[in-house]
């Protein structure tokens, strides 16, 4: 459920269909992903699931599992 | 011994009775089976048929009836796959059984009504369906273990119903191999080991049963011992040293079996894989699982996270096949320093001055504030609850100076999107824009602050042997040495490799072992250890750290060393380390696996004084051949190969000094005759001719060596004469030595 919601907020950030990724797509340029765009995504998923997403630790965030894995993490602690 | 024919003629008959039974069991199985799998298979078909739903309907309320009606389904048929799997698992054992339907019979008496009954004990019950006779009894039932617990005479049980008391008549061992009735001996006392099986089965006089039973009876105290923390096995080669560390295991998973403890408590330390293989065919015997089997390099990769780690082997062939006499002295001492306990010494020191010296605090500022300070940080590190580990501490500082940015993170990114205003146009980017800024600027700081709070250990290793003076001021009070200063550069040479020597990489792991927490082998109870002189006090402070709360089972004989010399302080050494409050050293000082001529042979390379104990049978002379020159050698080889395997001798060891000597030998004959080269990780059944290099011999046994270079070039030196002691001892009936050129002045 947070992959698929995830998914779904980067689809809308850089314009492709939410079914061309996957938990192994990278956060990085190769993929037309920029810095801004990293940071829309970290402001769009603090939104949607109620959390505070620690800037460094957003460099850990290499691809969309890391992400999908920090949340489950937050969400397991509560 | 009760080895007459009446006995015989009983003992055939019941064997074939049994095998009968589980004959016809086996076959009813097999078409049970064939039946279960028809009907799973019409099962399935009909679920299809009559079921033809999409699976992602199901889940709305509206399709709730038709979901139950395909679990109705569902559940015949994973009853039926179920059931199917145990016709599977029973199949296997009946085949099992078929080859091997039991290995021991007690005669029990019981109290109550004086009836006595024969009960054959292996691997798993067999009943008779019709008669409802237990043929076979599983070695776990209750009756069943009076057969471990108790020699002949009184003995009990506990049953459901409670203790069941009786008398023990007899007691009887089988070998059943392949259905046939191989031989049988009586003996008070369980003889596990084959060798003593055999030697009981070929001289049945009553002095030999006495040895028999009393060296089974030494082994046994080791084997089942459960109160001791620290058990130390001084071994001599061919005293079943290794069989006993194999049986521990299994007897402690055993234990642990009926104590409801999880195979996952047990770890068995072995030398390098070829044991390991040796133990995976023994262990199994047991029962279905494996016990957890390790070799120490495995730690070292595990822990540092990389492969590049040289392994004790390669260091071996390094030290033995170097010809630069002063580079393999080098070697030697470095590995021989850095294992000893002056060093660790060394190692504790340096880790308790870390905070004071090698950890680099800076100032922290954010938004700019200064929020916290060098002196402060560093003050508060050194303050802190020295009980907790380094890392620990660390990452608290780490997590209160995250804290306090946190705290001011709102400010911040207020700051932020006003400055982000006053650059663009573009106000609907502001919050993103900030945002990125933020973000970019955390990751610089947490790297600035990571620079202190995490400790790069290979860092600190590196600095501890780049700064002589501080190092020979951390080993104040300690003589260090000679040639101290030789070792600490040659290091320093070595960590500029990529991949990391053999010594180094034990203290690095130490270090890391004393600075963070490790948990992944916290549940383990239960260490065994062979070849435990070959480890230095390094290692045994790893194993400490490792796995702080086992009891330990560590075996060793200091006669078998590579590259160092060591007596029996080795022993009061671990015990020291290990520090457990009860601990113990036996020895097992009597030889009987390999033949009395091998071993009187052997006894040539140790130190005088030294005490045989072997009353072993009896077999050739070693002896030692010249050859003129290499295809000379090569073809006297290849005669004793023939001559050996015309004596029916199954496995046969060309052992010579490094890998290097044993791959030429082998590119020179492997065409000539049917050979395999050991290297490190090959398939072993041991049943065929082989080539080794002497340092991966250990532990393992062959029914006849060649040695094949027992020249003066090769073996010269003190190390050299217990490379000589352990190829010789690996060979159980039959031994030949070679050599070109001048004989080794140590023959």
């Amino acid at each position: 459920m947070i992959f698929q919601n995830v998914a779904k907020i980067l689809a809308e950030i850089i314009d492709i269909d939410d079914e061309d990724i996957t938990l192994e797509t990278e956060l990085t340029n190769e993929f037309g992903i920029k810095a801004v765009d990293v940071a829309k995504l970290v402001i769009e998923c603090e939104k949607k699931f109620k959390i505070t997403i620690q800037d460094e630790d957003v460099h850990n965030f290499r691809c969309v599992n890391d992400i999908v894995e920090y949340i489950e993490r937050i969400q397991a602690d509560w | 011994m009760e080895n007459n024919l009446v006995d015989r003629d009983f003992e055939e008959n019941r064997l074939q009775q049994t095998i009968s039974i589980a004959q016809e069991q086996l076959s009813a199985a097999r078409l049970r089976s064939q039946k279960k799998e028809a009907a799973i298979i019409s099962l399935k078909q009909e679920m299809l048929e009559e079921t033809s739903y999409s699976i992602s309907n199901l889940w709305s309320m509206e399709n709730f009836h038709q979901l139950v009606e395909l679990s109705q389904h569902a559940n015949p048929v994973s009853h039926k796959v179920s059931e199917y799997e145990m016709e599977i698992n029973k199949i296997l054992l009946l085949e099992k059984m078929i080859n091997s339907p039991y290995f021991a019979r007690i005669d029990f008496k019981f109290d109550d009504t004086n009836a006595v009954r024969k009960v054959y004990i292996g691997l798993s019950s067999l009943k008779d369906n019709q008669t409802r006779e237990m043929y076979v009894y599983d070695w776990r039932s209750p009756i069943a273990s009076v057969f471990y617990r108790f020699g002949t005479g009184k003995a009990f049980f506990e049953a459901p119903a409670g203790k069941i008391k009786g008398e023990v008549n007899l007691k009887r061992q089988y070998e059943i191999r392949k259905g046939k009735l191989e031989y049988f001996f009586d003996a008070d006392v369980q003889i596990i080991d084959e060798f003593l099986r055999q030697l009981l089965s070929q001289n049945a006089s009553p002095k030999m049963k006495t040895i028999v039973e009393t060296i089974q009876k030494d082994q046994d105290i080791i084997i089942r011992d459960m109160e001791t923390d620290l058990m130390m096995v001084q071994g001599s080669a061919g005293s079943g040293k290794t069989s006993v560390a194999l049986h521990r295991a299994a007897y402690l998973m055993y234990q642990g079996l009926s104590a409801r403890l999880s195979y996952d408590d047990i770890i068995v330390v072995s030398p390098n894989t070829l044991f390991e293989r040796y133990i995976a065919n023994v262990l199994p015997e047991l029962g279905e699982k494996n016990v957890k089997s390790i070799i120490f390099e495995e730690i070292l990769r595990m822990i540092l996270q990389t492969e590049h780690v040289q392994t004790r082997n390669q260091f071996f062939e390094g030290l033995l096949s170097s010809n630069d006499k002063k580079y393999g002295n080098l070697l030697k001492r470095s590995m021989q320093f850095k294992g000893s306990s002056q060093f660790v010494e060394i190692l504790k020191r340096f880790i308790n001055d870390l905070p004071n010296r090698w950890i680099e605090f800076s100032d922290i500022y954010y938004d700019g504030k200064h929020i916290a300070s060098r002196q402060l940080l560093k003050t508060k590190l050194l303050k802190g609850n020295k009980a907790s580990l380094l890392s620990s501490r660390l990452e608290q500082l780490e997590d209160n100076i995250l804290e306090l940015i946190h705290e001011r993170r709102k400010q911040r990114m207020e700051k932020l999107r006003i400055h982000v205003l006053e650059q663009t146009a573009h106000t609907f980017e502001v919050e993103e824009v900030a945002r990125m800024l933020s973000i970019h600027e955390s990751i610089t700081l947490i790297k600035k602050i990571r620079k202190f709070t995490r400790l790069d250990h290979f860092e600190l290793y590196r600095k501890l042997f780049s700064n002589k003076n501080y190092f020979y001021s951390l080993a104040k009070g300690m003589e260090l040495p000679n040639g101290i200063e030789d070792i600490i550069d040659f290091t320093c040479e070595n960590l500029k490799k990529d991949y990391l020597s053999y010594d180094d990489a034990l203290a690095l792991v130490f270090l890391q072992l004393k600075t963070k927490r490790y948990n992944d082998y916290k549940g383990i109870k239960q260490v065994v250890i062979d070849e435990a002189q070959d480890y230095y006090p390094l290692h045994f402070e790893i194993l400490n750290s490792l796995f702080p709360q086992s009891q330990y089972t560590v075996l060793g004989d200091i006669n078998q060393t590579i590259g160092k010399q060591e007596d029996l302080s080795l022993y009061d050494q671990l015990n020291k380390i290990l520090d457990k409050p009860k601990s113990t050293l036996v020895t097992l000082d009597k030889s009987f696996r390999c033949t009395n001529e091998i071993l009187i042979y052997s006894t040539k390379f140790l130190d005088p004084g030294f005490k045989l104990n072997s009353f072993s049978r009896n077999g050739d002379t070693p002896a030692v051949s010249a050859a003129q020159n290499k295809s000379d050698l090569d073809n006297l080889l290849i005669t004793e190969c023939m001559t050996c395997k015309e004596r029916n001798y199954q496995s046969i060891g060309l052992i010579c000094k490094t890998e290097q000597d044993a791959i030429s030998l082998y590119e020179r004959i492997k065409d000539k005759i049917d050979i395999r080269l050991i290297m490190n990780d090959v398939g072993i059944n041991l049943s065929g001719v082989f080539i080794i290099p002497v340092y991966m011999s250990k532990g393992l046994e062959f029914d006849a060596v060649l040695i094949c270079d027992a020249d003066g070039d090769h073996y010269n030196s003190e190390d050299d004469k217990k490379l000589l002691y352990i190829a010789c001892t690996r060979a159980l009936h039959r031994l030949n030595l070679f050599y070109t050129g001048e004989i080794s002045p140590l023959l």
